[in-house]
């Protein structure tokens, strides 16, 4: 009986064949001792935990692209439909252009019917230049990139959660801002690098993507853009259109990829939510949420409170407002479907601490003071996520990082938590206001006063 | 009620052993005795001694500084004081020289290393500033400072000033709602060492200034990657010699060395 392939061994695969033949990159991120390239590893964790991926850089630096390969391949759709279906962003695009608009022909006959556009009925999704869109039009797809539900007129669509890539040109004069509240719904951001000159002087002589022909298959799809225009309801929309997954992914096999079936990725899905974190990963965890959230002055990190310093250099005295629930799922999700990855049985520290600054860096706002001190630092990384990675991390002599200081004050926290976990509360209290220090100390102490006390 | 979900997890993450009694926690140094350099003794700000200078230095913070956050660092844990920027350093000089003491100079500092007169490992301090030019970083301070060594002469940069010869003036108007002022026994102390082309470099020892004598194949490190405004000159806990540009940073290991001529008692 020949031996099942694991499908950590099939995503590697599909992750491998994408980094070696379509999206040339270089290994940027580590973990537990292995190289990935930070955007594809992310667009792939992406793809396997559903989640929603930003991808940041330069005019023609491959953001689209990786995004395009990622979508055809672990969901078995062709890269032209793919291409066909994803979003273009310019300020004109109005609710109509992007989720749905009237069906025209019922609405003269005194009908109210919505035609949903392919961007929504089709499973995983692209929204190019994200930032050209104005803010005012950014709120129209927050519920559809946080939940997977669509709303127009009165009806709506839930699509669940699904791969959504979004890509955003640096700022230029071309691009707006993203509004808080949707980046904050963005699980991860990355940026796609330049990949080196070896590799780009193997791109440039793809003249016209003939390498993209490969995962490409015109008839199919005409065909899955007739279904999607077919006007039948969603549910039916998606029976036919796995149809079609079926057929590409027998095409896919024979051109030598491995194929993910939809009862594996509920299989990897299941098996990601069962990888449980170790000790260290989820006190780590721990003390980062308590640095991110809470604030000795003003009782917990606000937007509308300064950052202030004057309880010592925590993290919450860098930035400006506060960590969010959203965020702290993201950390969990990335860091277990990175594990699962590595097959590894638990989540470590490693895994946590070199995700989180892809979950958090386009979330935070640092003060202009931490800018300041970074700007002119010898780096890889853009800025912000330089300054995460940093601060995250074992830090600088001036500024210790959260890791540097969880190694500091593990000890005694586990003494506190010891001391807890074996009834003897008062005790537990006395120490965790000593290792306070009257606010100084590190904030999981007082969060964790708080919680022994009852407040 | 304690929260039960904190319970829950402290019963998920606790050990087997319930924690035994904590031993009277030491310094995170250890001291080594006699802790003589010379005929001068080095000390962290610790015991009885140092909880007096600690709860005097809160009082002046509120009453002569209006509780200037830049100075509100200092904590008093495990019978030691911990903390540690140059502000504090100031205000705390001000005190101990009251009692016939002072804070280490760097120059002090490197001898007091050199005899292995107290270890400073896993631990950081302050020692002085390094004036660059009237630009940033900490722009406000370093013209206030300029306009002030002006006045004493030619000014040379990169130009080093021990802590332990300055005053400290509340100033609302500087970002830190403080100034560092000269006194009369402030050094002016040209520092060539301490330019930008040398970060990086490595030394084992320093000269009579404090300042690093490099050699190749140096254990310790110089981190000079500035090369204007104002910095602090710090040691950091592998002993290597900083100098950078977030005065107001003290972290928990931050530590305050004192030195006394002759001995003082101990308690």
């Amino acid at each position: 009986m020949p031996k099942q392939e694991k499908l950590q061994d099939k995503v590697r695969g599909l992750y491998d064949k994408i980094g070696s033949e379509f999206y040339l990159c270089r290994d940027d991120f580590e973990s537990n001792g292995e190289k990935f390239n930070s955007a594809l590893l992310m667009g792939t964790l992406t793809e396997l935990n559903k989640g929603n991926m930003l991808l940041f850089g330069e005019y023609g630096g491959g953001k689209t692209t990786s995004a395009e390969y990622l979508n055809s391949v672990f969901n078995g759709l062709p890269l032209d439909l793919i291409k066909r279906v994803a979003i273009r962003g310019n300020p004109q695009l109005t609710e109509e252009k992007m989720v749905g608009r009237p069906h025209y022909g019922k609405m003269h006959q005194g009908e109210e019917d919505v035609v949903w556009q392919h961007f929504v009925l089709v499973g995983p999704k692209i929204f190019d230049e994200f930032n050209r869109i104005p803010e005012s039009n950014q709120a129209v797809v927050l519920n559809g990139v946080d939940r997977g539900e669509w709303n127009y007129l009165n009806d709506f669509v839930s699509t669940g959660p699904q791969p959504f890539f979004a890509t955003c040109n640096y700022a230029d004069r071309g691009n707006n801002g993203l509004i808080p509240s949707l980046l904050d719904r963005f699980d991860v951001g990355v940026e796609s690098k330049f990949p080196g000159v070896a590799n780009t002087l193997h791109i440039a002589q793809d003249y016209h993507n003939d390498k993209d022909k490969i995962l490409s298959d015109p008839k199919l799809t005409r065909k899955a853009l007739e279904v999607l225009s077919s006007g039948k309801s969603y549910e039916e929309t998606q029976k036919e259109l796995e149809q079609i997954v079926q057929l590409h992914d027998g095409t896919l096999r024979e051109r030598g990829f491995p194929v993910l079936s939809t009862g594996d990725k509920e299989k990897i899905e299941q098996e990601i939510r069962d990888v449980p974190f170790d000790r260290d990963a989820e006190q780590y965890f721990a003390f980062l949420v308590a640095e991110m959230n809470t604030s000795q002055k003003y009782g917990q990190k606000r937007s509308i409170d300064p950052a202030s310093s004057e309880h010592g250099l925590y993290l919450q005295a860098a930035f400006v407002g506060s960590g969010s629930r959203r965020e702290e799922k993201s950390i969990v999700r990335y860091a277990k479907s990175l594990a699962w990855l590595q097959d590894q049985g638990e989540v470590n520290l490693d895994h946590v601490t070199q995700v989180a600054p892809y979950i958090l860096w386009h979330r935070i706002k640092w003060t202009p003071e931490t800018e300041q001190a970074f700007r002119e630092n010898d780096r890889e990384d853009p800025l912000d996520l330089y300054i995460t990675k940093t601060t995250l991390g074992d830090g600088t002599n001036e500024l210790p990082g959260v890791k540097k200081r969880f190694v500091e004050s593990q000890e005694n926290y586990q003494r506190v938590i010891d001391l807890v976990g074996h009834g003897k509360i008062d005790k537990a209290l006395q120490e965790a206001k000593e290792y306070a220090a009257d606010g100084k100390g590190h904030p999981i102490f007082q969060d964790t006063i708080k919680d022994l006390e009852g407040r | 009620m304690p929260n039960p979900r904190l319970l829950k997890t402290a019963e998920r993450w606790k050990n087997k052993e319930i924690p035994t009694e904590r031993e009277k926690k030491q310094s995170p140094v250890k001291q080594k005795t006699p802790l003589f350099a010379g005929n001068v003794d080095y000390s962290f700000l610790e015991g009885n001694f140092g909880k007096g200078i600690f709860d005097e230095y809160n009082q002046r913070v509120s009453k002569d500084y209006q509780g200037a956050s830049a100075l509100s660092v200092l904590s008093f844990a495990d019978n030691v004081v911990k903390g540690s920027n140059p502000f504090a350093f100031v205000l705390l000089n001000k005190i101990l020289t009251q009692q016939k003491m002072r804070v280490a100079t760097p120059a002090g500092l490197e001898r007091a290393l050199e005899k292995e007169a107290i270890n400073l490992r896993d631990t950081y301090g302050d020692s002085g500033l390094v004036l660059r030019s009237d630009g940033e970083p900490n722009e406000y301070l370093a013209r206030d400072l300029i306009n002030q060594v002006k006045q004493r002469g030619n000014l040379q940069y990169p130009l080093m000033i021990p802590l332990a010869g300055f005053d400290l003036k509340y100033d609302s108007n500087s970002p830190h709602n403080l100034t560092f002022q000269l006194t009369d026994f402030s050094e002016l102390i040209y520092a060539p060492q301490l330019n930008k082309t040398n970060h990086s470099k490595k030394f084992n020892r320093a000269d009579k200034q404090g300042l690093p004598i490099f050699e190749d194949n140096g254990s310790r490190t110089l981190h000079s990657n500035e090369d204007g405004g104002l910095c602090r000159l710090f040691r950091d806990r592998v002993l290597d010699l900083g100098a950078g540009r977030v005065l107001a940073y003290s972290g928990d290991y931050g530590r305050v060395i004192v030195c006394a001529e002759g001995t003082r008692a101990k308690n």
